[in-house]
């Protein structure tokens, strides 16, 4: 018995590493500076797309990816079914508004978001259109689609700075993507999103 | 001959003692986590339990082996900075090796080791790659009384402890692990077989 309580007593936490490796995520209007993050209250967070898009399947990925990063369920999402009842509206079409892009080789990407900088909220539904820019048979496109969908779910997450300062080519929030997944950079640096205060509050849909 | 006959002197107390045990209760767990960086703690609500053991005596003093292996579910709660939440439940079986003896009275000791396997109902935060089997020691006291000539009432108090970690803690960087206790109280049935 004493050595188990001796083990008791002995109560250590788990070492925690640093978050160091991170870029700018937030956003830059005017003089201000806006931040977002989706509460917990909002989880998970609801993605539709069309059963028939050629999108849907990189948009599960692009989930995977970013809920993989996070150690505590800060980001969850889901794909629903009705987009009357979604968050985030994802369209295999040109985007029909100006939104933060990403370019890559063959295909684009773009979210748009209707801030209100008076009340600093974020109206839901947020629209993410991914379309290609060459014939979509081309070789190629499906990397350019899983590129660029993770990419936009960064952004959907609240990676928001539209220049997409400090992001290198080896991270997929880099302006113009080419990196195939989440670096470590682009992790740490979502994790921070989610231990840091967000200034934009989301409404709408709800 | 010489042998057969040895096999029944050892087989007759054996058979008469084993016992076997089935307790339900409940069983609180620390953080699995307490992240000072994040300022994040994830810990397991307090989780129904059961449990099913088999009893044997190791010989001619009051000693005895117990083998057991217990079921838990409980919902990750998660508190810190980033808010709270309940994330998927994780299934905690563990199965262990426990030397009794007597204390004083209808009061017995229990003291050993074994497994936690934590088994998460979705591949999620820390838990992401699946499940993850840890090594513990336990220790603790059973009262019993009797009911009958081949039943007793048995309350278990147990506490136990170990050092967590997973393979997703480990590839984003948390090197060392987290030291877990956690404590059970359970109440069942000893029956004599």
């Amino acid at each position: 018995m004493v050595p188990l309580l001796l083990t008791l007593a002995a109560c250590s936490n788990i070492d925690s590493p640093l978050l160091i490796h991170t870029y700018d995520f937030r956003d830059i209007e005017g003089a201000d500076t806006l931040t977002f993050h989706w509460p917990r209250s909002m989880l998970p967070v609801r993605v539709w797309v069309a059963d028939d898009s050629p999108l849907r399947p990189y948009v599960e990925t692009a989930i995977d990816r970013w809920q993989g990063a996070f150690l505590y369920g800060e980001f969850r999402a889901e794909l629903v079914s009705d987009s009357n009842h979604a968050d985030v509206i994802v369209r295999n079409d040109a985007v029909d508004n100006g939104g933060i892009a990403a370019r890559a080789k063959q295909c684009v990407g773009e979210v748009d978001r209707e801030l209100d900088l008076v009340a600093n909220t974020v109206q839901l539904p947020m629209h993410v259109f991914v379309y290609a820019i060459v014939s979509d048979i081309v070789p190629g496109i499906d990397t350019c689609y899983s590129v660029t969908m993770t990419h936009e779910m960064g952004h959907v997450l609240g990676i928001i700075n539209p220049l997409h300062a400090g992001a290198t080519p080896d991270d997929v929030m880099y302006a113009d993507p080419v990196f195939d997944g989440i670096s470590e950079r682009d992790r740490e640096t979502a994790v921070f999103v989610y231990h840091s205060p967000s200034s934009l509050t989301a409404i709408g849909r709800r | 001959m010489r042998s057969a006959l040895l096999l029944f002197v050892l087989a007759g107390p054996l058979a008469g003692q084993t016992t076997v045990r089935l307790m339900a209760g409940a069983v609180s767990s620390s953080s699995l986590v307490n992240d000072d960086i994040l300022d994040t703690q994830l810990r397991p609500a307090t989780a129904p339990a059961v449990s099913a053991a088999i009893s044997l005596p190791t010989g001619r003093g009051p000693w005895r082996l117990v083998a057991e292996g217990t079921y838990a579910r409980a919902p990750l709660d998660v508190s810190g900075s980033s808010g709270t939440d309940r994330l998927a439940s994780v299934a905690m079986i563990t199965t262990l090796v426990l030397f009794e003896g007597p204390v004083a009275g209808p009061i017995r000791w229990q003291l050993g080791g074994g497994a936690i396997f934590y088994r998460p109902s979705q591949r999620q935060g820390v838990f992401q790659d699946g499940m993850t089997r840890r090594w513990m020691v336990t220790g603790g006291v059973t009262w019993s009384h009797p009911l009958s000539a081949r039943m007793t009432l048995l309350v278990d108090g147990r506490l136990d402890t170990e050092e967590f970690s997973t393979s997703a803690l480990q590839r984003y960087g948390y090197e060392s692990q987290q030291n877990v206790r956690r404590g059970t109280l359970m109440v069942g049935i000893e029956r004599r077989l």
